[in-house]
């Protein structure tokens, strides 16, 4: 059964319907991207599956509940993180508030000692957060933020990552360390739902692809299939990808 | 006419005739207090529902109108000329409201430093000292008692009775509307609508921020003292409690209510605030409590008010029919680039050396792109080339003249025009609105009520100029579309065609091609393209190091606030340094 399935589904801002009927599904351990063009409707149908947009039509099923019409903390609870676009961090709480807040649920129940692990296994992907921990995060590097922004998301225990462009307005260096933590998040075995404007990173990462374009998907398949399609190598891989 | 103008029409026409059926000074009476009310909140809806600018204090701004007159008139009123002509009640007013717009230029000044909640202490804080002035300055204000036998409105020897004056100020209170309309309507209100979402990014287009915040402070005060002129002629009779505190949270809260930013918010909230408690007499010691619930329900039914929740029912209209258009080459021939240097330029924060001795020169009319990790001062840089920040040292150097940049919109009319990595746009104003603020500032036309002849030829011509460089970013089928609407890569297209719009010498893009696909990077390729062609300098900050190598001429690597390379794209790229700090052993695979 699928972790994540969406079938159906509509989104409209006022009258302005932006995804149009959208059913794709996320198995357990896979790692999916979505690919579009700039109003496609890639991060409005994240938003909503992380519960902060409620969908006109269709039924959004993750981990067996249907969360069409949860609120942001509920789908968060079942174990649903979203990374969003532009990492969100708090800039003016330190980078160890930030990782505190993200893991608010398990430490309101007072499992430290699960903090404390999520905290290594974050470490072990990511040394520069630990160096950092004391830092308000507003200080910290793009890259850095990424970094924090996705740790943040992890130490939540979640079954499921939600992430919304990783790459945007990353230097090289830090983008290939971001994706290599991609890379070892996929060997742990965790499922991932990404979307990422530069395609050729992201179907290096990912198992299967979707193409949303106009609100509906055009093209699905794996990675290597997704890559070969000549439409595809001419939008999103190009002379300039 | 559309249907809201004949809605207004209608109203207006049913408010003259209104006297002719309805019998009784009482609901005259009503009526004027209503228009008096409705003209102070228009007054308050400019600063806070337009410009976003929280005032507490307008209750006092009208008194000032209110014992300006009084005191005025009733020194004149025994002058025999006065008396035969009525003159000395319209000096009065005309006094009244320009004391009041002198105090709210007073007022302005704590606005430049403060924002929101503290802006809204402050006006408290203005409205309580006027309060006290008035009660203790017994002399000329006569104190608590207040001041008593102020003149009737006349004209000539005709003295307004309560009927007669209900027309006038029906009159004035229309006036007043339409004021507001045109205002709203003009290039100046453009600029104060996104002064509410960004003082940054409207400074940045050229537009005195400080000086616009005075403005729009000044004409909010002297609605607020003209009404208070009418409202003392009226009564006859003032004392400090017309103008207590309750006094002004009664007209935020009738502008909340009606519908801040909206044309017939603060209308329709003055009319019913007024009305409502009159229509509650029968519940007598609970009336107070019926109101304040009222209010309290509404506002969490209707948080944008009773405007917001039409306006939201209307807004159906989304991408309006205007097909793409293409080949679009904008005229720039006017705006041949300008070379940018940097001479030693440093910049510390604190402890941190942000920008250390930075010096290149970016040729006039080539693309120059500027890389380097994150962190490493790139944005420091453009922030200190537009003036946002002061340099510590060293000297920029625009064609050559040392430049002394004191602002960002200083800098703006130098022809050094940028755009944001942290993308700054207006919120809910559409794509078009933004162009047009960027074009109000060059053509000119900026600072001119709309109506006569050359203005409505400047904003045809405008209006022509936007929807080219709407066009040539790609995004003519979002004209209509709020920016808040727009995805993450369409808002840093807008950023430029807003940026183009000032007419640039040096134009500064921070990461243009964050959140774009290789289609749209390469469409950004060729636009880039097009305006150096045209002459204009490019200073490009990108991460996509393919599109900087396409299309750079020149390219300064920046490290930890120093350069560490500069020359021509290809040699860069093999740079020892760049490649360890920057560009990374991945380089061959972008």
């Amino acid at each position: 059964m699928p972790l994540l399935d969406v079938s159906d589904l509509h989104i409209a801002y006022g009258a302005l319907e932006v995804v149009k009927g959208v059913s794709f599904a996320v198995e357990p351990g896979e790692i999916v991207l979505m690919l579009g063009s700039n109003g496609a409707g890639k991060t409005t149908t994240m938003r909503s599956l992380a519960g902060l947009l409620a969908p006109a039509r269709g039924r959004i099923v993750f981990a067996g509940a249907d969360t069409s019409r949860s609120p942001p903390h509920a789908i968060a609870n079942l174990g649903l993180a979203l990374v969003p676009e532009g990492r969100q961090l708090f800039p003016e709480h330190t980078v160890r508030e930030n990782l505190e807040l993200g893991a608010y649920r398990h430490l309101r129940r007072g499992r430290h000692a699960e903090f404390a692990r999520s905290l290594e296994e974050v470490y072990e992907l990511f040394p520069r957060v630990r160096e950092r921990l004391g830092q308000p995060a507003g200080l910290l590097s793009g890259g850095e933020q990424q970094m924090v922004a996705i740790s943040r998301a992890l130490v939540s225990r979640p079954q499921m990552l939600l992430i919304d462009e990783p790459s945007l307005g990353l230097a090289p260096i830090p983008l290939r360390s971001i994706f290599d933590a991609l890379l070892a998040l996929k060997a742990r075995g965790l499922t991932v739902l990404i979307v990422e404007q530069m395609a050729w990173l992201g179907l290096e990462v990912c198992d299967r692809a979707y193409v949303l374009e106009n609100g509906t998907i055009a093209l699905s398949g794996s990675a290597a299939e997704i890559a070969a399609d000549p439409r595809v190598v001419e939008a999103y891989l190009g002379p300039t990808g | 006419m559309t249907a809201r103008g004949w809605l207004v029409g209608l109203a207006l026409a049913a408010l003259v005739l209104l006297p002719l059926f309805v019998q009784g000074t009482y609901y005259r009476f009503l009526g004027i207090v209503v228009f008096i009310y409705g003209i102070v909140a228009v007054g308050l809806n400019i600063l806070a529902g337009y410009a976003g600018q929280l005032s507490l204090g307008h209750a006092a701004l009208m008194a000032m109108g209110a014992y300006t007159t009084a005191i005025l008139t009733k020194a004149l009123a025994p002058v025999a000329f006065f008396a035969a002509t009525g003159l000395h009640i319209w000096l009065g007013v005309i006094a009244g409201t320009a004391v009041a717009a002198a105090f709210g230029a007073l007022l302005a000044f704590p606005a430049l430093r403060v924002r929101g909640p503290y802006l809204a202490m402050v006006t408290i804080a203005f409205g309580w000292v006027i309060f006290k002035v008035l009660q203790e300055w017994v002399s000329v204000t006569g104190g608590d008692l207040g001041l008593a036998s102020i003149p009737k409105a006349q004209i000539g020897l005709y003295i307004f009775d309560t009927q007669s004056f209900y027309y006038v100020v029906l009159a004035l209170f229309a006036v007043a509307f339409l004021l507001q309309q045109q205002l709203v309507g003009s290039q100046i209100g453009l600029a104060i609508r996104a002064m509410k979402h960004s003082e940054i990014a409207v400074s940045s287009v050229g537009i005195n921020v400080h000086r616009l915040k005075v403005l729009v402070f000044v004409i909010s005060a002297a609605f607020a003292g003209f009404g208070g002129t009418l409202f003392a002629h009226q009564q006859n009779y003032i004392s400090p409690d017309n103008f207590q505190f309750f006094s002004s949270v009664f007209f935020l809260l009738a502008v909340l209510f009606g519908g801040a930013g909206t044309l017939l918010g603060p209308v329709i909230g003055a009319a019913v605030l007024t009305l409502l408690p009159e229509m509650l007499h029968d519940f007598e010691k609970f009336r107070l409590i019926v109101y304040g619930g009222f209010i309290l329900v509404t506002l969490y039914f209707l948080p944008n008010g009773v405007m917001g929740l039409l306006e939201r029912r209307g807004a159906a209209r989304a991408d309006s029919g205007s097909a793409a258009r293409d080949a679009v080459q904008p005229d720039f021939a006017a705006t041949a680039g300008a070379s940018l240097e940097l001479d030693n330029v440093s910049k510390s924060f604190g402890g941190l050396q942000a920008l250390r001795d930075v010096s290149f020169r970016v040729a006039p009319g080539s693309i120059h792109a500027l890389i380097g990790p994150n962190g490493a001062g790139k944005t420091t840089l453009i922030n200190v080339v537009t003036g946002f920040y002061r340099t510590d040292g060293g000297a920029i150097l625009i064609d050559g003249q040392a430049a002394n940049i004191a602002s960002m919109h200083d800098a703006a009319r130098r022809g050094i025009v940028r755009t944001f990595q942290t993308i700054k746009l207006f919120g809910d104003m559409t794509v078009l609105e933004h162009v047009l603020i960027g074009l109000a500032c060059h053509s000119g036309a900026g600072f001119r009520l709309p109506g006569r002849v050359q203005a409505r030829e400047q904003a045809a011509r405008n209006l022509a100029a936007a929807r080219e460089l709407i066009a040539l970013v790609g995004l003519s089928r979002f004209e209509q579309t709020p920016s808040s609407a727009l995805a993450y890569g369409h808002r840093r297209l807008l950023e430029i065609a807003r940026a183009l719009a000032v007419r640039p010498k040096v134009l500064l893009l921070d990461e243009p091609a964050a959140g774009l696909i290789a289609e749209e990077i390469a469409s950004l390729a060729e636009i880039i393209r097009k305006l150096r062609a045209a002459g204009m300098t490019v200073l490009l900050i990108e991460h996509h190091i393919d599109l900087v190598v396409s299309i750079s001429d020149r390219v300064t690597v920046l490290d930890y606030g120093a350069v560490i390379a500069d020359g021509p794209p290809a040699a860069v790229q093999r740079d020892e340094r760049v490649i360890a700090a920057y560009l990374g052993p991945f380089h061959a695979l972008a």
